[in-house]
């Protein structure tokens, strides 16, 4: 009899108006979107390799330089060194952060760059959000599956035809089933193929080459998106079994999206800039300028007062800098804490909302999420220690006349990386969203259940 | 009559479940994002003292004239206040730090410490209260006008009277308009007296017209989608296919066709990418900047080794290195005013694409109202480059010999400030008009259409 009901709803729904509109709106909108971020992402990988091309050949010409003291001043004082991020493939379906990181990070002994790169982007992109899959499932189809189901229940009692099913012997539970089954295999089935062409369209232009741990990473992306729309599906025929008229289904399931997608996601992060406020860069850099002209003071009045009293003077001034250099680490050590506290604080929150933890696990997996930006963090800090101690080493062997004339190699030059997570790793981060996720599903499904069973049809 | 059908449709919306929704959502959004933006700008507008003072201590510091032309000085963006309301471009930032010196453009420089996950999720602004929030509630105020009453019956009631179907569709209109813009409306009363609890928040007399133009703006844009909703209503019979339509109509209109605007246009007009544009500047700043060096290198030994006196030196100085970036700024000058004219031309196509949806169109044109939007960044750059170059000149005048030779001390208390004014209302206003202008046009549309539409329903 499952097999029945769900050939019903299978049929009932595939010949109506809302699923030729989904079938469209899928493709047209999964199409456009993968079109439209493959021809952007082949736009940065070029910039990416012209650039990085180009700061090879200007590490080239310092090597070319006649003398070696030359050179040094050239690479440390003049140039310093560059180091260009590489956009993440995944970045075409779900583009997350990879827009927000900077497209390239400089370093030099004076005057680190700190490019703004928001100076070269159309002013209008910052306005809207990036169209990507991730995007559209997250926002779009969770309307749509919505849409989909709002009058699974109250429609046909509107209609009157829940009456005449449920007089034959047909247990309500399995009805349920079945319109859950049928419905969802109704939305997802188009949602699955046009997802797959997308894919199908990005391998076939050459933007991605699919690598199996790409493929694992997005059959995950596929079971995740899966998880979230059945996850708002179940919640429409929840509300649907829970109201008697199909214009009062919709309109709760309107203002349940609402807070759910637009309001909670988006408040989550600044609510909790309240509860846990970082002290601001501004402040930290004036409390860090002031630690170090605290110091300087001290190591003048060092110099004025002690100097006469030879290596024991010497050791004052020496523990006055490595105190100065402990509050400094201190100073920055609290701030990265708070900063990760904040984070974590928002994360927690926004996880409220489903559309959340679909967020994270989705820009996770491809790579673009809110552990891109820790990685960037800790290979940029890497990438200007490594510079630190590399200009360091250089400066002492040419004052102490021991540079010698081959002392630049290119390949010795820092360089900047971010490490990559495992996919592994990964899983280990979003199963808790995933989790979330799939409990939300049953405790819907549940919700449906006792609630249907308790239907009055009539 | 019309009053008397008005009042009708206005009691029926206050009685409805969906006005309660509104009434609930509209204000806990709008207050919730208000306070925080505006706590934002509390914060950022302490940030902005307290660096406009450190900036101003670093460059007393400066103890030669050859650092203010090489490294320069930073300058900070003071704040809007609009931003509270609608945060506009540079995702909700409210101030920026700028480098400016003799030797290279003006260079803001970046922040590398955000929240991640508030990069995420947009910023909540009255932009996306309206443009998305409100937008979807004017599509479930409108969705059953005509075809829900249908259903019920009631239009046919009411047509056996001797009520004319324009005067009907107008009431709709405005008793539906009325009603929706009631909980906005309010939300932004109390989100202007919950603005009065922070002193920072200064409005000044062009804020105010500005707030009331966007204002204007937005009640322009909730009646378009108003006007949309009664014309699919009046195409379909039945509610529930007129929400199926309208509802695919809002997704592409309001969901997605706005955030492919930019990127389509980034690809019919592209510009220059920022490390093409980096690169080649970089060229030809390091060329110059090693001709500088080799001819500098070649003069000053032969010259201390004759003791030639310091003023000579420096003389020779400042004319190689004013040469020099003479030369820099004339060459960046170029490449910038290529990219500047390509970037233009994308984001004029990007305007031009976004006229096609209310929706797309109201993001871009609210933010000019209010001046937040791309008009104002565009202002700022204009205004760094004007101040470069007055900053280069003073540099150049601080150029002494006695200052190298200890005799006399480095005095930048003369310093020219960093005096930013944002656009002139009536300058906005003339600008924006156009994309006012389309924006009624679209309500007019759809009104046409739905009129077109009402007189040809088959209320049987």
């Amino acid at each position: 009899m499952l097999l029945t009901l769900i050939r019903r709803e299978i049929v009932g729904n595939v010949l109506s108006l809302r699923f030729l509109v989904t079938l469209i709106l899928f493709f047209c909108l999964i199409l456009v979107s993968v079109f439209v971020m493959t021809a952007e992402h082949a736009v940065r990988m070029q910039s990416y390799e012209a650039s990085r091309s180009a700061h090879r050949d200007a590490l080239s010409k310092i090597g070319a330089m006649a003398e070696a003291s030359q050179r040094l001043d050239e690479l440390l004082f003049t140039q310093g060194v560059y180091g260009d991020i590489r956009p993440p493939e995944l970045a075409v379906f779900v583009d997350g952060l990879s827009g927000d990181l900077p497209t390239q990070v400089h370093t030099a002994v004076f005057n680190a760059r700190r490019v703004d790169d928001s100076f070269y982007e159309n002013p209008v992109t910052t306005l809207f959000t990036s169209p990507d899959i991730g995007y559209i499932i997250n926002i779009v189809v969770s309307l749509l599956a919505l849409l989909f189901v709002f009058d699974a229940i109250c429609g046909e009692k509107e209609r009157g035809t829940l009456k005449i099913t449920l007089s034959n012997a047909v247990p309500r539970d399995l009805l349920i089933l079945g319109k859950w089954l049928g419905g969802f295999v109704s939305l997802a089935a188009p949602f699955v193929v046009a997802l797959l062409s997308g894919v199908a369209y990005v391998h076939l232009t050459g933007a991605l080459v699919i690598s199996d741990e790409i493929l694992q990473r997005l059959l995950w992306m596929l079971l995740t998106s899966l998880l979230y729309v059945s996850l708002f599906f179940t919640l429409g025929l929840m509300i649907s079994t829970l109201t008697h008229r199909a214009s009062t289904s919709l309109i709760i399931s309107l203002f349940v999206w609402i807070c759910w997608i637009l309001v909670i996601p988006n408040l989550a992060p600044v609510i909790s800039r309240i509860v846990y406020p970082v002290p601001s860069p501004e402040k930290i850099a004036a409390e860090s300028v002031a630690i170090e002209q605290e110091t300087e003071l001290r190591l003048q009045r060092v110099s004025q007062s002690t100097l006469s009293y030879g290596r024991e003077g010497q050791k004052l001034a020496d523990d006055i800098r490595q105190e100065g250099e402990r509050r400094q680490a201190k100073l920055e050590r609290y701030y990265q804490e708070e900063f990760r506290t904040q984070t974590e604080a928002s994360m927690t929150m926004s996880r409220l909302s489903p559309a959340a933890s679909y967020r994270y696990a989705t820009t996770e997996l491809s790579g673009t999420g809110v552990h891109l930006f820790a990685g960037f963090r800790k290979g940029y800090d890497r990438f200007r220690d490594d510079f630190g101690k590399y200009s360091e080493d250089l400066i002492e062997r040419r004052q102490e006349g021991r540079l010698g004339d081959d002392w630049f190699q290119k390949d010795e030059v820092p360089a900047f990386e971010i490490t990559r997570d495992r996919l592994n790793d990964v899983l280990d981060r979003i199963s808790f969203d995933l989790l979330l996720l799939a409990v939300y599903n049953l405790l819907f499904f549940m919700g449906s259940y006792l609630f249907f069973l308790r239907y009055d049809v009539t | 009559m019309l009053l008397h059908l008005i009042r009708k449709e206005l009691l029926d919306h206050l009685l409805s479940l969906r006005f309660t929704m509104a009434c609930i959502i509209c204000p806990v959004v709008v207050l919730s994002s208000v306070f925080v933006l505006t706590r934002d700008y509390r914060d950022a507008s302490l940030d902005f003292r307290t660096n406009r003072m450190m900036h101003a201590d670093q460059l007393e510091a400066v103890r030669f004239p050859h650092l203010l032309t090489s490294e320069g000085l930073l300058v900070d963006k003071p704040l809007n206040p609009m931003k509270v309301f609608f945060s506009g471009v540079d995702e909700g930032r409210h101030t920026a730090t700028v480098r400016i010196s003799a030797v290279a453009a003006p260079e803001v420089q970046a922040s590398f410490e955000k929240n991640p996950v508030g990069l995420l999720f947009p910023v909540m602004d009255l932009t996306f209260v309206a443009g998305i929030i409100m937008s979807l509630m004017a599509i479930a105020f409108s969705y059953d006008a005509f075809s829900g009453e249908k259903d019920l019956g009631t239009l046919k009631v009411v047509l056996s009277y001797s009520v004319p179907r324009d005067m009907l569709l107008l009431s709709k209109w405005i008793g539906g308009c009325l009603a929706l813009s009631a909980p906005f409306l309010l939300s932004v009363v109390l989100a202007l007296l919950l603005t009065l609890l922070f002193p920072e928040i200064d409005l000044r007399g062009a804020d105010w017209m500005s707030l009331g133009l966007a204002v204007a703006g937005t009640l322009a844009y909730l009646s378009t989608i108003y006007a949309l909703g009664l014309f699919v209503s009046a195409r379909t019979l039945m509610p529930s296919t007129s929400i199926t339509v309208l509802l695919l109509v809002w997704v592409v209109m309001v969901l997605v066709y706005p955030n492919l605007t930019p990127r389509v246009a980034g690809l019919i007009a592209p510009t220059p990418s920022m490390q093409s544009v980096e690169v080649e500047k970089s060229r030809l700043r390091d060329e110059e900047q090693g001709n500088f060096t080799r001819e500098w290198s070649a003069y000053i030994g032969p010259a201390q080794q004759a003791g030639t006196p310091m003023d000579q030196l420096l003389a020779k100085y400042q004319e190689l290195e004013s040469g020099m970036s003479e030369r820099v700024t004339k060459g960046r000058n170029k490449i910038e005013a290529d990219f500047q004219r390509a970037m233009d031309e994308q984001v004029l196509l990007t305007r031009m694409l976004a006229k096609v949806s209310p929706a797309a169109l109201f993001t871009v044109a609210v933010c000019d109202f209010a001046g937040t939007g791309v008009q104002e960044k565009a202002n700022f750059h204009e205004q760094l480059q004007r101040y470069a170059a007055t900053w280069t000149a003073y540099a150049y005048s601080k150029f002494d010999a006695a200052i190298y030779e200890g005799s006399k001390e480095l005095d930048t208390q003369d310093y020219p400030r960093f005096d930013y004014t944002a656009l002139p209302f009536a300058e906005r206003l003339g600008d924006t008009s156009v994309d006012m202008l389309v924006l009624l046009l679209w309500n007019a549309v759809f009104l046409l259409l739905a009129w077109v539409s009402v007189t040809r329903y088959d209320v049987t």
